[in-house]
């Protein structure tokens, strides 16, 4: 059998001839395979590869505002490359009310085992009830599946959802018996699962929002699960949902709720509104990814994902950066409770130099970032 | 006899004391193949100070490309198969796999370092891969004591003399066991125990100084010889001129050894000199050269051998072209994809890589399975990465350092630097990670 180096795997179509070793790593990425007998024609060559963006290559060596985040030597032999350390000691939050009555979002952050930790974000609907009850349980529901020797994270968060769900559930029928306000209370969920500080696991209901800066650039981690989304919504209208739009022309399943997915919003449940997540792993790379940033949408509302990302780089702690974000999401005209988690990566404050002023959208303006 | 052909006969007679040693040597070198008639004839004419030439009324344009290119010297072919078996050195298992591990660690240390730089831990990285066999290959056929002066893309030849992976990575971090004390940019090594001189980036500057300790060893009579690395941009610094004019004029016993690596940074040689390479130039200095496949261990090793053979019997230059390919960016500041194609880049990797080479040789030996290879891989990488772990935690040097060693006492101008620095640093100390330093002298 050939064993191949894993970067050569998932980028190289096919190989022409066997090479038996794995040493010919090299740290560009390979997007064509050519065959043996083409040898490289230079004098023709017209496309180059890929150029990294963002990186400031007259940058010689290091950047300022990097966290000195020690090696993880166990993890790195593990993996074979540098992996840092990581604890949730780093990680940065802020949640504003807003023009609400109440806040309904909910964070936890939690070490669940000694090498996997857990981020998660939580944006309640129909009063707080389910919102509370999901941020208090939840992790102690994917403890169990880790627990139970399930070593893979995404079925782990598959089955904590289901039964989280469940729990929920009883709780609220038990609790609450015939209280409306029982039934309507539902809430959004995304939760991150890091592993040996380089598998990063996402499984979310609803729409709160994660986003990976890699390269300085946004890239959205979930889809959020909306009725615009034609697969949900044929999925819920199979179940015999009814799709109406409110009043700002938002469509809603049987006129009430904008989301497909959901934990609680029990009288929905049999209309196809479920609680299975939509699951995702995706490897850290520490030196090209900078953060992790989980949103809620009263963020997203108002700031486009590049925006977020843009205003975290700005930033030299994580802490002041989802200060920063949700704040100037209600200085951008979001009404709702808004919510920023920023957990930093290998590649933390690499980007600050390469964004010198930031248009936003709209020709809205703010304060470029401090190394401009 | 008459002055001129006096100093004919001279002539002929160092060329007879230099008779070929090898088949090796090129049969492109214009001043050897003098032929008997042209010598008879050339006995009417008078000659010119410094030159063996004969009259001629035919009016010659001699154009570059007339004669064909010099060929590339090679043993294995790219899937490690021995050509012709008379070239095989007849490596032992033992050798062989050292050879192998050292080629291989080598790759091991250069993704870690490279990986580490990009999370900022250290400063600045040069990777060598592609460039494995060439270093190997001559670092083998070479004596341990004979000094080598290198450019900044040999760190395999100073890991084949013992450097350890700690001795490169406390280099790379600039902590407290650096023998440079942390003043030197990553990769600029130096080792006196492995008779290796201290890198220094301006290019071309260990041409001359080479050419100079040779000519020192050969008055010293020591049985050493000088190496002396540098690559295809190198070659077109001034200073190349200089160092092979005075090592022929002098006859100082160096191998000029060349990395044809393709590129200069950004600058292909295509675009870095017209001609046949490096190795054309050798005869224009009057300097034996050998042109060979840089990716071939084996053939770089043969090369060598030669190479210093000729150099110490004879007391002369020799000029080894390797020709090779330079698989990663120039540097952690380059990024190469701007001016060269993936698929450029992935011919090399795949089709002729000299790891690669010489796995598939000891494999059709039976010398090393997938399983060594795989028990080897998470060996090495852990060898790499316990070391790495080790520096990393070392403290960084005592900052005054800065200022000693350049003069023997300091001078007054460098120790009021000093007590100003010390008295900036104790003011504004918390700005400072003093923490991550050994302390300074109250
Ligand atoms: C005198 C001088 N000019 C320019 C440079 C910048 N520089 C550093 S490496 C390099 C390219 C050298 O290429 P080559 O000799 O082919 O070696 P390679 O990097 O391919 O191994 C240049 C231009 C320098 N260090 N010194
Ligand atoms: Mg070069």
């Amino acid at each position: 059998m050939l064993v191949l180096p894993r970067s050569l795997c998932s980028r190289v179509v096919t190989l022409c001839t066997p090479r038996p070793f794995h040493w010919s790593l090299r740290p560009i990425q390979t997007h064509t395979a050519v065959t043996a007998d083409q040898r490289p024609a230079r004098s023709t060559q017209v496309r180059y590869g890929h150029r990294s963006a963002q990186i400031n290559f007259d940058t010689i060596g290091s950047w300022n505002n990097r966290l000195d985040l020690p090696l993880n030597l166990e993890y790195s032999i593990k993996s074979g490359t540098v992996i840092p350390e990581n604890s949730l000691d780093n990680v940065g939050s802020a949640s504003l009310l807003g023009r609400r009555k109440e806040n309904e979002d909910r964070y936890h952050l939690q070490e669940l085992t000694s090498d996997t930790l857990m981020v998660s974000i939580f944006d309640g609907h129909g009063g707080s009830m389910a919102a509370n009850f999901t941020w208090q349980h939840m992790a102690e529901h994917i403890v169990h599946w880790l627990d139970s020797g399930i070593t893979d994270l995404q079925l782990v968060l598959k089955e904590a959802f289901h039964d989280l769900n469940e729990a929920f559930t009883r709780f609220a029928t038990q609790n609450y018996k015939g209280s409306e306000h029982a039934l309507l209370s539902g809430t959004t969920a995304t939760i991150c699962l890091l592993r040996q500080n380089h598998e990063l696991v996402i499984g979310h209901v609803g729409d709160s929002v994660a986003i990976l800066c890699r390269d300085g650039k946004a890239i959205r981690l979930t889809k959020d699960h909306h009725l615009d989304n034609s697969q949900e919504e044929e999925r819920v209208k199979s179940m015999g949902a009814t799709v109406t739009c409110d009043g700002q022309g938002k469509p809603r399943v049987n006129g009430r709720l904008d989301m497909t997915r959901s934990i609680g919003d029990l009288d929905l449940k049999p209309y196809g509104v479920i609680a299975e997540p939509s699951t995702k792993v995706i490897k850290v790379r520490h030196s090209r990814d900078a953060f992790l940033v989980l949103t809620t949408d009263g963020v997203n509302v108002s700031l486009t994902d590049q925006e977020i990302v843009d205003i975290i780089n700005g930033r030299t702690d994580p802490e002041e950066a989802a200060k920063q974000v949700t704040d100037q999401a209600l200085q951008f005209g979001s009404e709702d409770n808004a919510t920023a988690v920023v957990m930093p990566f290998g590649a933390w404050g690499k980007y600050s130099r390469a964004v010198s002023t930031i248009q936003y959208d709209f020709g809205r303006n703010i304060i470029g970032p401090r190394y401009s | 006899m008459s002055v001129a052909s006096r100093c004919l006969w001279r002539s002929i007679g160092t060329f007879a004391k230099h008779a070929r040693p090898s088949r090796l040597v090129s049969s492109n070198n214009n001043a050897r193949n003098f032929s008997v008639s042209s010598r008879v004839s050339a006995l009417d004419d008078h000659f010119f100070p410094g030159t063996k030439c004969r009259y001629t009324q035919k009016l010659e344009v001699l154009e570059p490309d007339q004669k064909d290119p010099i060929p590339v010297y090679r043993v294995m072919d790219n899937k490690g198969n021995v050509i012709d078996a008379d070239e095989d050195p007849q490596f032992d298992k033992e050798t062989c796999l050292k050879m192998y591990r050292c080629m291989t660690l080598l790759n091991t240390m250069d993704r870690i370092l490279y990986e580490s730089q990009r999370q900022g831990r250290i400063s600045f990285y040069m990777t060598n891969y592609g460039e494995e066999g060439t270093q190997i290959g001559s670092a083998a056929a070479l004596d341990p004591n004979d000094l080598i002066f290198a450019q900044y893309r040999e760190s395999g030849v100073l890991m084949w003399r013992g450097f350890t992976l700690d001795n490169f990575m406390d280099q790379c971090y600039g902590n407290v066991s650096d023998v440079g004390k942390g003043r030197q940019m990553p990769v600029h090594y130096g080792s006196t125990d492995f008779h290796f001189v201290t890198i220094s980036s301006p290019l071309a500057t260990q041409l001359p100084q080479a050419a100079g300790a040779a000519y020192a060893f050969k008055r010293a009579q020591n049985g050493q010889v000088v190496m002396c690395y540098f690559g295809d941009g190198a070659a077109s610094e001034g200073d190349f001129h200089g160092a092979l004019n005075f090592a022929a004029t002098l006859e100082c016993p160096v191998i000029f050894f060349c990395r044809n690596n393709g590129y200069a940074i950004s600058t292909p040689t295509h675009d870095q000199y017209r001609g046949d390479g490096i190795a054309s130039r050798g005869a224009g200095y009057g300097i034996a050269t050998i042109r060979v496949d840089g990716n071939d261990v084996m053939a770089v090793y043969n090369v060598t051998k030669v190479a210093r053979q000729i150099s110490l019997a004879q007391s002369r230059p020799v000029l080894v072209e390797a020709m090779t390919y330079r698989i990663g960016h120039h540097s952690t500041s380059d990024d190469s994809s701007a001016y060269r194609t993936d698929s450029e880049v992935s011919y090399w990797v795949k089709e002729d890589h000299p790891i690669g080479r010489l796995g598939f040789y000891m494999m059709n030996r039976g010398w090393w399975t997938e399983q060594d290879e795989k028990n080897w891989k998470n060996e090495s990488r852990k060898q790499v990465l316990e070391a790495f772990s080790r520096a990393e935690k070392k403290l960084k040097p005592n900052p005054e350092l800065m200022f000693t060693d350049v003069y023997d006492e300091m001078t007054p101008e460098l120790k009021k630097q000093l007590s100003s620095m010390k008295e900036h640093v104790q003011l504004y100390k918390e700005n400072y990670p003093l923490g991550n330093f050994e302390s300074m002298d109250k």
